[in-house]
């Protein structure tokens, strides 16, 4: 615990207060001043809730297919669904790189089907980042929804069905509001999730798209530029704490 | 033409594994009829079977002269009301009423009209506006049955709705339910595993074992007669010994006892020799001290007293006997008694040779 | 039908997504081309031989170990009395204390793999094999908190009680009576961190030093450098490890409960 929080403490310290020992917020408006830095904190937002939308729409079915599924092949579906949490990172984005590189997956096939002569650069975009940070999170969220959805009995959609909803009004009336924990769950970890992760941006975006997390790591181990990047690391801490406590509000509280 | 006619139907969870085997029902408009057994027994694949969640492998469903056998759950026009009650836990209890007809697309001045009129009759005015969540088991239980008849369904099925509530509600609700449906004069499937909820309300009673229908009939009948020694058991017949019809007149049928002999009534396919099995109830005997016409000698071991009735346990030759006496004090002891069986007490079924 | 026809195409698409990449790169470690291309051009097994031959790998790897099972058991070690305490007792902060571990995400890795660096590592010289130690440590400690603390929710509070009543001590009794009954809870918690560990990126990177690397780091490094299928190779190797850790501890403990 120590070890843990007392750096944290002094790098929220060392953010706040000026050489003199003042407090001053100077280097956080100076952060936001410098449109370079707003620039990449807003691409870094943007990219994380576009993950999560595609985390949702991908994620519900997905989620519903696996909570209905018997025990044998929902033990399966599940197993592989957490695969890519589990896989080395480094591993998983060189994935994407032998895809969407230069020689890659898609460029080669475009080429063979004459559809484009010189190949596209897909890596080194937001798109890229978005697609590797997708495969990356995707599973938190079925996860979540997973669980919502096992908690919701099974005779509650059967009533709704006795009743006279078909299955899309049952899911959309039932278990969508039933289910909407778990989404809010698992919308926050995706989202803060994206907006920390390290190794996707890295590889798939490299220093040609910035997020805040490769602006950090540019700003200490690169430029050496300690004070710059402390206030990223706490400009990192705080959204992410923001985000949290915001969703966490939205989780609604059913009796 | 029966209302409900259940035709050969097979079903069950796995393929190879049918719960029921060749199984039919039928039931008439406006009557009640309970599926009575232990758990396993095939009641609820019957009810589920009916309202559409499970498709049997064999055989067909018609109510009214329809055939609903290939018919989605939601078009069925079947009320249900579940043991759980699976009430919308997000929806207010007035939603949760309202819900059948929103899916019907009826208009909402008819359905703030059918709804309060479904509310009021099974007592729940003012509580509109609760959440399930905010609402006794009773109260639920009510919610439940409102949703399930505000449909106004062809057929209503129950599926062990009072399982859920405490002893003294339970008794209440089994009448009102009763009240509810000869009002309505609604037909309705009721599923239970306890003989005394099925005895209360049926016009009839189908008492299931193992997906077959071992006896069938009104509530009278089949407790007064069980024509197995399942249902026998089932009823109460606690009691149990092997016997021999040692002699047969006009009137009664004289059975061994032990080294002893008691009669009781006449039973047509039973002749003299023929080995059988002969039950009683723990209450339907009498204790005496000194030995009258009807019964055997035996020995009280055990004197239980439960506030309106004593059990005693009887060591006799042909094994220990439960009986229940309803009386204020017990009036025996561990002490020599003799067990007196009057008229009818004692049902006979013959027993298969071997 | 048409409902579960088009649920199953659309469930297909979703895991080719998120599993046709390993795939992918399995067979492009195949490729016997000094250029990474694909699909893959000819047969070789020459990267594999190679991974093998690439010290720093062999180096990275072992430090890798060491530091995953290090750390690792000193998070359970550190995280069981957390979250013991967390379960049993209420005490002032201890809202703010599961915020905390609630979620791995809540303060990213990388910023206390950059707090260490800053305020800790570089004031004490300290040896980068214990920083990278503490480091690791440090984020595994939500994993193994969260998993033992829903562990110990679940289990019976009263049994404890009737061993404590019988004259076992607390800790005795912790011992005795709740680790056996939180086995799983334990052994999966001990996958997932020695897995993370493993893996981890964002607190090495700031914590690796001349002589000490992690695996991962050093596949970033030779990524930097060359576009051969080796890391391609030693990606399939991790995979297929990966794969089966995975797939034994889902049958054997149901480990997707945990994660």
């Amino acid at each position: 615990m120590i070890f843990f929080l007392v750096p944290l403490f002094f790098v929220l310290i060392e953010s706040f207060y000026s050489k003199a020992g003042r407090f001053t917020l100077i280097r956080y408006i100076n952060f936001f001043m410098d449109s370079r830095n707003l620039f990449i904190y807003l691409r870094t937002l943007k990219l994380g809730l576009i993950v999560t939308i595609f985390a949702v729409i991908l994620g519900y079915p997905t989620a519903y297919v696996i909570s209905n599924a018997k025990a044998g092949r929902r033990s399966l579906l599940m197993s592989v669904v957490i695969l890519p949490l589990m896989t080395s990172p480094v591993a998983r984005t060189y994935a994407w790189l032998i895809i969407l590189g230069r020689f890659g997956l898609i460029n080669q096939s475009l080429k063979a089907m004459n559809l484009i002569k010189t190949p596209l650069r897909l890596i080194y975009t937001e798109n890229a980042i978005i697609v590797g940070l997708l495969q990356l999170f995707l599973p938190l969220m079925i996860l979540s929804l997973v669980s919502a959805m096992e908690n919701i009995p099974d005779d509650l959609e059967e009533a709704a069905r006795s009743l006279g909803a078909g299955w899309l009004k049952g899911v959309l009336l039932i278990i969508f509001p039933l289910s909407m924990d778990g989404l809010i769950l698992g919308a926050t970890l995706v989202f803060t999730g994206s907006i920390t992760a390290y190794v996707t941006p890295a590889i798939l975006g490299g220093t040609r798209v910035l997020t805040l997390s490769t602006l950090l790591r540019q700003k200490s181990l690169v430029l050496m530029d300690w004070e710059g990047a402390t206030i990223v690391a706490v400009v990192m801490v705080l959204t992410t704490l923001i985000l949290y406590i915001l969703l966490r509000k939205l989780r609604p509280k059913l009796i | 033409m029966p209302y409900l006619e259940l035709k050969n139907i097979e079903a069950g969870y796995q393929k190879n594994k049918p719960i029921l085997k060749n199984f039919n029902l039928s039931l008439e408009k406006g009557e009640l009829v309970s599926i009575l057994g232990p758990s396993g027994c095939g009641k609820t694949t019957t009810l589920r079977t009916i309202a559409g969640f499970m498709a049997p492998s064999r055989g067909s469903i018609i109510i009214n002269g329809i055939d609903y056998t290939n018919k989605p759950p939601n078009k069925r026009n079947i009320g249900l009301v579940f043991q759980s009650y699976a009430l919308f836990p997000h929806f207010t209890v007035f939603n949760n009423v309202a819900f059948g007809l929103k899916m019907r697309k009826t208009p909402n001045d008819v359905i703030k009209k059918k709804v309060d009129h479904l509310i009021d009759m099974v007592g729940l005015n003012g509580l509109e506006d609760r959440l399930p969540g905010q609402l006794s088991g009773g109260q639920r239980q009510r919610v439940a049955l409102a949703r399930a008849m505000v449909i106004e369904p062809s057929l209503l099925l129950l599926d062990e709705p009072l399982s859920n509530l405490d002893a003294r509600l339970r008794i209440n609700m089994r009448s009102e339910i009763r009240k509810l449906q000869k009002k309505v004069g609604i037909s309705m499937l009721y599923v239970t595993h306890d003989q005394a909820e099925a005895l209360s309300l049926s016009d009839r009673i189908i008492v299931l074992h193992s997906g077959k229908i071992e006896q069938e009939g009104t509530p009278e009948n089949i407790y007064a007669r069980p024509s197995s020694p399942f249902v026998a058991k089932f009823m109460g017949f606690e009691n149990n010994f092997d016997s021999e019809a040692a002699e047969i007149d006009e009137k009664n049928i004289v059975i061994k006892a032990g080294s002893e002999f008691v009669k009781t009534e006449l039973y047509p396919n039973i002749k003299k020799g023929d080995k059988i099995s002969a039950f009683f109830r723990p209450d339907g005997v009498a204790l005496a001290l000194k030995k009258t016409e009807n019964s055997i000698k035996g020995k009280v071991k055990t004197v239980t007293f439960q506030g309106g009735n004593t059990q005693y346990f009887v060591q006799t030759e042909l094994g220990e006997f439960s009986v229940v006496i309803y009386e204020k004090h017990p009036s025996f002891s561990e002490q020599p008694v003799y067990l007196e069986f009057p008229e009818g007490s004692i049902i006979l079924k013959r027993r298969e040779a071997e | 039908m048409k409902k579960s026809t088009a649920l199953l195409i659309f469930i297909i698409l979703v895991y080719t997504f998120l599993i046709g990449p390993f795939l992918i790169i399995f067979l492009a470690s195949f490729g016997s081309e000094e250029l990474m291309t694909f699909p893959p051009k000819g047969f070789s097994l020459k990267w594999f031989h190679k991974v093998f031959t690439i010290v720093m790998f062999r180096d990275a790897f072992w430090s890798s170990l060491k530091i995953a099972l290090g750390s690792t058991a000193s998070a359970l070690i550190l995280g069981a009395p957390i979250a013991y305490a967390l379960v049993r007792f209420k005490f002032p902060g201890q809202n703010f204390i599961e915020v905390i571990f609630s979620s791995p995400a809540i303060i990213p890795g990388l910023v206390i793999g950059f707090a260490l660096l800053r305020f800790f590592v570089l004031l004490t010289n300290l040896p980068i094999l214990l920083g990278l130690y503490i480091g690791h440590t440090a984020i595994l400690l939500p994993y193994t908190v969260r998993v033992i603390s829903s562990s110990l929710r679940n289990f019976d509070i009263s049994i404890e009680e009737a061993a404590v009543s019988l004259g076992a001590s607390r800790l005795k009794s912790f011992f005795i009576v709740i680790l056996p009954s939180i086995k799983t809870g334990v052994v999966a918690s001990f996958i997932l961190a020695f897995i993370t560990s493993f893996n981890n990126v964002p607190v090495s990177l700031f914590l690796t030093g001349p002589g000490v690397a992690t695996l991962p780091i050093q596949m970033l490094v030779y990524m930097e450098y060359y576009f051969d299928p080796t890391i391609a190779a030693l990606s399939s190797i991790l995979i297929v490890f990966t794969v089966f850790i995975v797939q034994s501890a889902e049958k054997l403990i149901g480990i997707s409960k945990y994660v």
